[in-house]
């Protein structure tokens, strides 16, 4: 029998990003640019389905060696330019791993946008955890940070 | 520009005289939800899908006269042991709240134990988490109140 235990976590992401507002969205927004930063670097990270508007869905399965794992998104709030709100859980071999809420909410900054990601956790069974989650959200907003630059360039 | 989210969670720890399967069912089983949960709100809509991706809602008016909506989706389910689901609340179309919530039950000799953890967020200034901790304090004390009734 599995050894049953939900952790809890929080963590917040704060980022100057060289993008308005408005592309800082798009790069979430439109699956194309999105394919292009979250996900394995130099892969194609497209997800099986994609349908942003609220109610809408996300969902994608990919495999790590021998083991599938699954990203299945729930759009909650959508302002355009201004915020994104979505609920997702992760499976991995078929076992739930974790339950999340997420926020991300742009401001204008300068020539910029100040992007602060804001993600509640719980983490199922000792499968992952928050800081594991924190290091691989911060790894995703440094490729969006380059995916900006490099359409400025 | 919309004010910033509230991002709030809190935890509440309850100890029942009744087994864990009980309590469980009185999450579970949608007759016996609906007489702890979205009582007093007299929804004229209500919708319970209790199976992982299911859905759960209420529609109705509130006292003062405004529509009202909550839209849950359960997440993860394990019997007798746990419940995750995420929720929305909203009034006269607006989306006041989104929370992610767990319900933990655990036996405890002849008594279960039960924690309910909820992480959430507040739009624009609409809702707030004190309000929302203290209407689970009540819904936890109800809950007693059902759980007590079926073990006797």
């Amino acid at each position: 029998m599995t050894d049953r235990s939900i952790a809890y976590g929080t963590f917040v992401i704060e980022k100057t990003l060289p993008a308005s507002p408005r592309r800082v969205f798009a790069a979430w927004a439109d699956v194309k640019q999105k394919a292009k930063w979250f996900g394995a670097p130099g892969e194609d990270n497209t997800p099986q389905q994609f349908d942003f508007r609220v109610g809408g869905r996300e969902f994608s399965e990919s495999a790590v060696g021998d083991t599938t794992f699954t990203f299945d998104v729930h759009y909650q709030d959508i302002v355009p330019d201004q915020r994104i709100i979505y609920t997702y859980d992760m499976t991995m071999g078929g076992a739930r791993i974790s339950v999340s809420l997420a926020s991300v909410e742009l401001t204008p900054m300068g020539q910029g946008t100040r992007l602060l990601l804001t993600e509640h956790g719980a983490f199922l069974d000792g499968l992952d955890n928050n800081e594991q989650r924190k290091d691989g959200t911060i790894a995703l907003i440094g490729q969006l940070e380059k995916f900006l630059e490099m359409q400025d360039a | 520009m919309g004010a910033p989210l509230i991002h709030a969670s809190f935890a509440l720890e309850r100890r029942y005289a009744a087994s864990a399967s009980t309590i469980f069912a009185a999450f579970a089983d949608p007759a016996l939800k609906a007489c702890w949960f979205a009582r007093d709100v007299r929804p004229e809509v209500r919708w319970h899908e209790f199976r992982i991706g299911g859905h759960e809602c209420y529609r109705g008016m509130s006292p003062r006269g405004e529509p009202y909506g909550y839209d849950g989706t359960y997440q993860d389910i394990v019997a007798d042991r746990r419940i995750v689901f995420t929720y929305g609340m909203s009034v006269a179309g607006r989306c006041l709240s989104l929370s992610l919530a767990t319900v933990d039950i655990a036996p405890e000799g002849p008594q279960s134990r039960l924690v309910y953890a909820e992480q959430g967020m507040f739009l624009d200034g609409l809702d707030n988490p004190r309000c929302r901790q203290r209407g689970t304090v009540e819904l936890l004390s109800r809950l007693a109140q059902v759980v007590a009734a079926d073990i006797t």
